[in-house]
Parts: structure tokens; C-alpha cells; sequence
């Protein structure tokens, strides 16, 4: 079975479970805050990759303003704490919940745009969001940030170190991919694929297209809040730089190089990525450039990733319909 | 048997220390050096301010160590690149107090990275002794938190006796950067200026990043001030006394607090800044020793004039050496020595802690003439 | 002050202006979209910034450096991000030149520095026209922004590469099979875009005395939705968008604050998507 195709179920266990015991016994062997706080990292880009996953792999709507939502999320948590004093086992289903009416919103209004219109209206969004934490200064404390966001807390212990938060990220990430598995190999889940593949065909074998891509669109939205809200009780601090446009590329960069349609893809894209740059310090200032051209190798020779679904760039449905506006030709297709 | 061990221990850290004096044999220490560490924006937007930092440092470090270090031991210093930005200085906080040889730390630049960092030093328990932050509610903030500039509530009021009872001028409008410094900074200006019976006609603000400010600067000019107070930077007041230059607004005077004191604020706003009114709490041509020693060495050094930035970074690195060299490198020893600093003789003025753990300072008035920073005294 | 900022909105909206007709020389030909072009624009104002303040040679000589480096940016560009995927689809390119825009970032960063590069003042005199001020700077920047406009529509309308251009627009298939050389149409189109993004890159940077690695990530937003907001494939429609989000947005900062004033932009832009995707003035390149 190809790597793409893998989902957990309980009869591939052996597959599965040894890497879930050795990242449990990873905090054990390693003591470093420092090692500790890039695998957190990782947790947290895997949650986002993978979430990014179900619009743009699955369900071949392009989004480019998945930072947004993570902010969103980020921001939520962090003014629910601060201000209201909420604490962390319910700021952060609020995260979520905040971060998918938006996604809702937006999804609702430019959904019935296809392909790149779609990327051109979330791009629009991402800098408004982006924009609107910066100015709204008695909401957000714009460009100040939000400080002093208390830790998380597991049966009312606040967590100090690292350690703690790699277990939490650990189970967090278990649990939404869990989720994730779960829904791409419903139903629902073959829908977004159809919807990919062909959209009208799709239609005319009795999908309600325009309701599915809201749902694959809210689910996203929902997991990315989840990591923001994450992110707000680990970093204690949020600002609106984390969560700009240039996020959203890193995201995506993670995606591709992961590979796009495929539940190991994102996983996989969000370790390398976090990991790289860490373990390539000589690098330093040469980061960006390699990551650029990661991304363009990736996309010239191997346009599905590493354990992405083979041609799914290229295929002719949401993805890549070409659609040019024209007076004679009225609405793009 | 416990002397065994003690005979073990000793042979071993005998070993350790030739081990480490091998490997450092350049430096022919023979004492483990003494770990403080610094959290600058040495890249970004803010660069300029933080490599100031570490030319003043890297020099006060230099002379500490050769004329012996601090009783027999080096001063290292652990730079960390936060580029004052709020995430990465948090980030650098974890890491500095995770790391048991650091005694203490130096930084950060802005009020914001700083008051980001502050529960995470506060919670460790080490000193953050920051050369530039000035928001008043920053060093209060925590019994770890000191501050050496001074802060706003003391520089506003100052700035607006200024600008009212010096120059007599009534009608002001306020343009300042939207950070935590920026706010508080027109804050105090503002309060104090219309006590003084000064008339504020607008306020307007930017951003770090802003290039353009043609269209708030043409905004301004519409409410037909006589002064303009600008809380900023030397980057973006030489940006935008240029602009203001080629919109032809010449009939307004333009006052901003000491952040402006930098010869390269001369440098890059050229004729536009002639006539531009500020503060400073260091000034080369002082002739207190200490202050013609660190003038010389500087510019002997650097082949430049050090700015207010270099002053207070050399101020904190002298001040945080003096008080390891009465105490040691406790952490919890350096704070409570520090909070009782009498009279230390910095090149920004005497550092006297308030009970709040920042200072006052003297500031003295400043013009721009024929290119020049020149005293006002009038 | 209603005048003088609209004076000022008008300038910066010219630049817009040729930073969008970028975008629609692009797509109306080749129908993509690069996300590389603001990174152009930023290289292009470097350029001009060195020849200024290293080579200390006059702003016009500047000017053409600037686009000169732009050019020869543009056409490599097209060559490994857009010539390998011809048939690709929208999205591989796009990501390629999301990858390229990182690259060029960076490697500003490293070349020059993260810090602002002083571009030194030129024309510092005002004007009075009617009781009103206006800076000479103004007008010089509006003057290169029509005449580069001038040219381009002489371009497009009087030469064989122009006319091989408007018929690739229309049909590229059908232009390949009357023998125009449809590549090198691309490679022209690109440049030609990257082209005026440089050179209203250099004019910028001389307009606010600074140039910076990340300068191109606004404008090429700005310049991106000025395109959107004329209809991506008119050139008209894009000087037109480009001068309303200069001005609406010194309005914004006139009667709103300073902060919103590219909330504007985006939200013109988001709304014209939403509400009529083929932009105000949405039509065929063959109609410039």
C-alpha cells in the first residue's frame, strides 16, 4: 500500500502504534527546553498543516488565508483569558468555534467562486484580518500584543515546562487527526474528494456541492482556531506578526512539500519543515532561501510531495479550472 | 569516605579547569567566566539600536576583562538576537533562564519585547535589566524589572515645559508610533502640556513599519499647529522631516523626546531635521570623566560618535558588573544589590533607583543647528 | 486639505497603476498569476537606490537601471517558474512564484540588509498652482507614470510584438497557429511587466527616501488588487483601479486614521470578487 493511501485503523497497529510509544518516550530520553520547544512547534504545525489538508488536499479549494484563522483562534483564547478569565479547557474549543463562524462567513460569501478566485478573496481576508487585529487597539492592544496569557492548565496544574505542553500537543494532535481520519473516510469525506476530482460530476451524482465545500471549509477553520488558541496558552504572548500572510505560505509550503490529499502528507510536511531549519542552524540566514527552494524543487519534480496523492496538483477539478472573466463570457465558471 | 569523594571532586574540577584553560589558552583565564546574557534586536527593524548595544558593550566588556575581570573571573556575554519583537524575546527568556550559568540579563529594547519577557524572568527569578525601556508601568511590573533610561512620566512633562514655557509655543498636535512606549510617551506629553494650558489640536499615530507618512503629515498640516510632537525613532523622523520638507510645510516647529538624540538622525535627514528640538540624557561633549573615557574609547574604537543608545547599554554593563563584582553571580544577590545602587557614576547621569526600580534622570535641551545637535539655552 | 491629499492619493495611485498593468500584461496573456511580482518591484527600487546613492548617477539613469534589473528578473522568472508548467494549471506556477517571492526576500536581506536604505531627495521645491502647494517631486512621479503608460499603449498598438501580444491574448491556440511565436510572446510579457513593477519601484523609493527587503509585499498586494478591482485583463481598468485605492486610501487617512487605510484596498477588493468577479471594467486585452 502506497504511503499516501494509509489511514490509522486497528488492523495496522503495527504501523502506527510504535510511532505513537516512541513519540511518548521522546520527553523521557530528551531533557532540553529548548529540543522540547520545537517539538511542540512541530505538534502545532501539524494540527495547522493537516487541517489546511481537508480545503486545499482533499477538497481542492484553494485557501491562502489559513493564518487568519489561526490568529483568529490565537486571539480568541488569548482576550477570552486575559479579560474574562476563562479557563483553558474552554478557551480552547472557543478558539475553534470562533475561527469557523468566520470560516463560515467567508465560505458562505466566495464559495461559489471557483479555483483561483477563491485564493484571491482568502488572500484579500487574510491581510483584513491581519489589519483589523493591528488597529483594533482596545480589542487586541494592536501592534502590542497580548501578554501575560496565563499557561494551560490540566486538572487545575498549571503547566511550567515544556514537557508538559509535549504531552498535551501530543494528545491534542491524536486526537484531531484521529478526528480527520475519521471524517475523510466518511462519506462526507469521498464527497470532497469527488468534489476535487470533478465537480460536476460530483453534482450530478447527488452531492450537494455548494454545502459540502462550506463543511470542509468549516471543519478547516475549526482545527486551525484550535492551534491558535493552543499557540495563545503556550507562547503566553500573541501579536498580530505571527499570523500574517507569510504564515500562510509556511503553512502551504508544509503542505506541498508533505504532499496534498493524504493523511501521512501534512504530518509529514509539518516535522521535516519545523525540524530543518532547527537542525540547519548553519543556515540561519540562508532559511528562507531554502525553503523557497524546497518548494519550487517540490513542485518541478515532484509535484505530489512526499506522500502526497500522485497528480492531485494537477488535477482538473477546483484546482486548476481554468477560468478567465470576460464581458462576453459573463460569471467566471 | 566523604573525603574521597571531596579529593575526587576536587582533582576533577582541577582537570576540568586545565581542560577549559587548554582550550581557551588565548585568553589565559584560568576562572570560569562569569555568563550574562543580552537580548537585542541585532537584525530587523530596530538593528541599528541593538548593534549600538553591542559595540558599547563589547567595548565595556573588553576593558572589564583586561584590567582583570570580576575578582579573577571573565565577563562572557550570551548575545540573543530578539529582533524586538515580542514572540522572539519571550522565546529568548525561556532560554536564558533554563540556562543555570546565566546570573543575569540585559535587555530588551522596546517596551513591548520587554514587558513580553517579563513574567518569564520574574517567574524564574532573574534580573532583567533593561538600557532603553521607559513605559512607566514596566519596571513596577515585577521585583525583577530595572530600568536605567528613566521613564516617560518623567520625560513628558519635561518635553512639554519645552515646548510651552521655553518656546512658547501653544498650539500642538502629536504624531507618535503605536507601540507601548509611543502611547505612553504622548500620554505624558499630552497630560502635561494641557496643565500647561497648551491646546492639543490632533493625534495621530503610525506604525513601526510605515514608509509614507505624506498623507497623515498633510492631515496634520491642516490643523495649522504651531509645534508638531513626534515620539519616534532617528529612522522614521528622518523619513518623515524629508517628506515634510518636499510637501513645503516649513511653519511648524517639530520637537520629539530623547529616542531622537543619534548622529544619524544628522546623517540621513540631512537639511530637513535643522531646527528639530529634542532631550538627551547623554551628551559626548560633557566633560565628566567617565563620560570623555567612554567618548574617546568609542570613537577610537568604532571610528563614530556613540549615540544614547551606546550610552545606556554601556551604563547597564558597568552598573550589572559593578553590583556581580560586590555580590557574586546569585542571581537573587545580584537583584537585591542592585535595588540599592547609590550614586553610580554613569555617562547618562547618576543611577539612583527609586523604590519602583527605575530612575530619574536630567535631561538637557537640544536643538538642531546648521546640521549639529547644539545645546538650547535660551 | 481635501486637495492636496488627493494630489497625494493620485501619486501613489499612479504607481499602483503600474505595478497592476504588471499584473494584467500577465494574466491577459498567459493567464497566471505570480506572487513574485512585489519582490520584483522591491529588486527594481534596490537597483535604483545603488545606482543612486553608490554610483551617484541622476535619478532618470536610475530609473532605467531599475528596469533594466527588473527586466532581466522578469525574464528569468518566466523561464523557470512559468515555462516548465505551461500546462500546469493556475496553481503550480502560483506556488512557484510564492517560492521565488521567499527566495528574493532573503536574498535581499543578506545582499542589503534588513534595514532601511536612505534613497536621497531629488526636485524638494513646491509649487503653487491656484493657491494650492504642490510638490515637484509629485508631479516628475506622475509624469514618468503616464509616459511609461504612453509608451506601452504605442507598444502595444504600433509594433508586431504588440499586435503578436493582443492576438496571444485573445487565443493563444489559435495565435500559435498563424505562426506567432507564442513564447516568446510569455517571455516578452513578463518582462515587460516586471519591467514597469521596477520602475515603479525606483520612483517610490525616491518618493519616500527609502527602500527595504520587504517593501514588495504591500505593493504588489496593492498593485494586485488595483488589477482585480479594473477586471485582470484591462489595462484601462487597472490604472483606473490603481488611482481609486491611492486615493480612497488618503481619504482613509484624512477622515478615518491612518492604520485603516489598506483595510481599504483589501476590502475593495474582497467586494469586487464577491459581487462582480470580472471587475468594473472586465474585458479582453484587445480592447486597450
Amino acid at each position: 500500500m502506497p504511503l499516501y493511501e494509509f489511514v490509522p485503523r486497528r488492523s495496522n497497529w503495527h504501523a502506527w502504534l510504535p510511532v505513537l510509544l516512541g513519540l511518548l518516550l521522546f520527553p523521557l530520553l530528551v531533557q532540553s527546553e529548548y529540543l522540547l520547544n520545537i517539538a511542540v512547534y512541530a505538534g502545532i504545525y501539524v494540527i495547522l498543516t493537516s487541517s489546511l489538508n481537508i480545503t486545499n488536499g482533499y477538497t481542492g479549494l484553494f485557501s491562502f488565508g489559513h493564518a487568519a484563522f489561526y490568529g483568529i483562534g490565537a486571539y480568541t483564547a488569548a482576550i477570552l483569558a486575559t479579560r474574562s478569565g476563562i479557563p483553558f479547557w474552554l478557551t480552547l474549543p472557543l478558539a475553534g468555534i470562533v475561527a469557523s463562524a468566520f470560516g463560515a462567513a467567508i465560505a458562505l460569501l466566495t464559495l461559489r467562486l471557483g479555483g483561483i478566485f477563491l485564493a484571491l478573496v482568502t488572500i484579500g481576508f487574510q491581510e483584513i484580518a491581519y489589519l483589523v487585529i493591528l488597529n483594533w487597539v482596545s480589542l487586541t492592544r494592536g501592534p502590542m500584543g497580548i501578554p501575560g496569557i496565563p499557561p494551560a492548565t490540566i486538572w487545575g496544574v498549571a503547566l511550567s515546562g515544556n514537557r508538559g505542553y509535549y504531552f498535551l500537543i501530543l494528545a491534542l494532535d491524536t486526537l484531531v487527526l484521529f478526528l480527520i481520519s475519521r471524517i475523510v473516510t466518511s462519506r462526507v469525506g469521498r464527497a470532497f474528494v469527488a468534489i476535487r476530482e470533478d465537480e460536476l460530476a460530483a453534482q450530478s451524482a447527488g452531492i450537494a456541492t455548494f454545502p459540502t465545500k462550506v463543511l470542509s471549509f468549516v471543519v478547516a477553520t475549526f482545527f486551525a482556531g484550535i492551534a491558535g488558541g493552543f499557540f495563545a496558552h503556550h507562547a503566553r504572548f500573541v501579536s498580530a506578526d505571527s499570523f500574517r500572510l507569510d504564515e500562510t505560505f509556511a503553512i502551504l509550503t508544509m503542505l506541498i512539500v508533505g504532499g496534498m490529499g493524504s493523511l501521512p502528507g501534512p504530518v509529514i510536511g509539518a516535522v521535516f519543515l519545523v525540524v530543518l531549519p532547527e537542525a540547519s542552524r548553519f543556515l540561519a540566514e540562508y532559511r528562507g532561501v531554502v525553503y523557497g527552494l524546497i518548494l519550487i524543487g517540490v513542485i518541478l519534480f515532484r509535484p505530489e510531495g512526499i506522500a502526497g496523492v500522485p497528480g492531485i496538483i494537477r488535477t482538473r477539478g477546483a484546482l486548476s479550472r481554468a477560468e478567465k472573466p470576460s464581458a462576453e463570457e459573463g460569471q467566471p465558471a | 569516605m566523604k573525603e574521597g569523594i571531596m579529593k575526587r571532586r576536587t582533582l576533577m574540577r582541577l582537570l576540568t579547569v586545565l581542560g577549559l584553560a587548554f582550550l581557551a589558552a588565548p585568553s589565559a583565564w584560568s576562572a570560569e567566566p562569569i555568563h550574562i546574557a543580552v537580548s537585542a534586536p541585532l537584525t530587523g527593524n530596530f538593528a541599528e539600536y541593538g548593534q549600538n548595544w553591542q559595540k558599547a558593550i563589547n567595548m565595556a566588556v573588553e576593558w572589564i576583562n583586561a584590567a582583570g575581570g570580576i575578582n579573577g573571573r571573565p565577563i562572557e556575554i550570551l548575545y540573543g538576537d530578539s529582533k524586538s519583537d515580542p514572540k522572539d524575546s519571550a522565546a529568548l527568556a525561556q532560554k536564558f533562564t533554563s540556562d543555570s550559568r546565566i546570573a543575569a540579563e540585559i535587555g530588551d529594547f522596546s517596551s513591548t519585547a520587554s514587558m513580553a519577557a517579563q513574567p518569564i524572568y520574574d517567574r524564574a527569578g532573574m534580573v532583567q535589566l533593561s538600557p532603553t525601556t521607559s513605559h512607566p508601568m514596566w519596571a513596577p511590573g515585577s521585583p525583577w524589572s530595572f530600568g536605567i533610561v528613566g521613564t516617560q512620566a518623567g520625560e513628558g512633562p519635561f518635553m512639554a515645559r519645552y515646548a510651552i514655557e521655553k518656546l512658547g509655543k501653544k498650539k500642538i498636535a502629536v504624531l507618535h508610533i503605536n507601540n507601548d512606549w509611543g502611547i505612553a510617551s504622548k500620554d505624558y506629553f499630552i497630560h502635561a502640556a494641557k496643565e500647561m494650558g497648551a491646546q492639543i489640536l490632533g493625534v495621530e499615530s503610525y506604525f513601526e513599519t510605515d514608509k509614507d507618512f505624506t498623507a497623515v503629515l498633510t492631515k496634520l498640516r491642516g490643523l495649522k499647529p504651531e509645534l508638531i510632537y513626534v515620539p519616534s525613532f532617528y529612522n522614521e523622523m528622518a523619513l518623515m522631516s524629508k517628506q515634510r520638507e518636499k510637501l513645503g510645510w516649513t511653519d511648524a516647529v517639530v520637537m520629539g523626546p530623547g529616542s531622537l538624540y543619534s548622529p544619524k538622525l544628522l546623517e540621513l535627514g540631512g537639511s530637513s531635521v535643522n531646527g528639530l528640538y529634542t532631550s538627551a540624557v547623554f551628551f559626548p561633549n560633557d566633560p565628566r570623566p567617565e563620560v570623555q573615557k567612554f567618548v574617546k574609547g568609542f570613537e577610537g574604537k568604532y571610528k563614530a560618535t556613540p549615540n544614547m543608545f551606546a550610552a545606556v547599554a554601556y551604563d547597564a554593563i558597568n552598573l550589572m558588573a559593578e553590583t556581580i563584582r560586590k555580590v557574586g553571580a546569585d542571581r537573587k544577590a545580584i537583584r537585591d544589590e542592585l535595588a540599592k545602587t547609590k550614586n553610580f557614576p554613569g555617562v547618562t547621569g547618576k543611577i539612583n533607583f527609586t523604590e519602583r526600580r527605575d530612575v530619574i534622570k536630567d535631561y538637557r535641551h537640544l536643538v538642531v543647528k546648521n546640521g549639529q545637535f547644539t545645546l538650547f539655552d535660551k | 486639505m481635501l486637495v492636496p491629499q488627493l494630489i497625494n492619493g493620485l501619486t501613489q495611485g499612479s504607481l499602483y497603476a503600474l505595478v497592476a498593468i504588471g499584473f494584467v500584461l500577465i494574466f491577459g496573456t498567459m493567464n497566471l498569476v505570480t506572487f513574485a511580482h512585489g519582490e520584483v518591484y522591491m529588486m527594481g527600487a534596490f537597483a535604483g537606490a545603488l545606482a543612486m546613492t553608490v554610483w551617484h548617477l541622476p535619478w532618470f539613469v536610475a530609473l532605467a537601471m531599475g528596469m533594466a534589473a527588473a527586466w532581466v528578473l522578469g525574464f528569468l522568472i518566466e523561464k523557470i517558474a512559468f515555462r516548465p508548467l505551461r500546462t500546469a494549471g493556475h496553481m503550480p506556477p502560483l506556488l512557484i512564484t510564492i517560492g521565488l517571492s521567499i527566495i528574493l526576500k532573503d536574498l535581499a536581506v543578506i545582499l542589503f540588509g534588513a534595514e532601511n536604505r536612505p534613497v536621497p531627495s531629488i526636485y524638494e521645491q513646491t509649487i503653487r498652482v491656484a493657491g494650492i502647494q504642490i510638490s515637484v517631486l509629485q508631479i516628475v512621479i506622475l509624469g514618468v507614470a503616464a509616459g511609461l503608460v504612453v509608451l506601452l499603449r504605442l507598444l502595444i498598438q504600433g509594433t508586431k510584438i504588440g499586435r503578436a501580444m493582443r492576438a496571444t491574448a485573445q487565443d493563444h491556440e489559435a495565435a500559435y497557429a498563424m505562426g506567432v511565436n507564442v513564447h516568446r510572446v510569455f517571455s516578452i510579457a513578463f518582462a515587460l511587466a516586471s519591467c514597469l513593477g521596477g520602475a515603479a519601484g525606483v520612483m517610490i523609493g525616491i518618493y519616500y527616501n527609502a527602500v527595504y527587503p520587504v517593501m514588495g509585499a504591500a505593493a504588489g498586494l496593492k498593485g494586485f488588487a488595483a488589477c482585480i478591482f479594473g477586471g485582470l485583463t484591462s489595462i484601462p481598468g487597472a490604472i483606473l483601479g490603481g488611482i481609486i485605492i491611492g486615493v480612497v486610501e488618503n481619504l482613509t487617512v484624512q477622515f478615518l486614521a491612518s492604520g485603516y487605510r489598506d483595510v481599504v484596498a483589501f476590502l475593495v477588493m474582497v467586494i469586487v470578487l464577491v459581487l462582480r468577479p470580472q471587475g468594473l471594467l472586465g474585458r479582453k486585452l484587445r480592447t486597450v
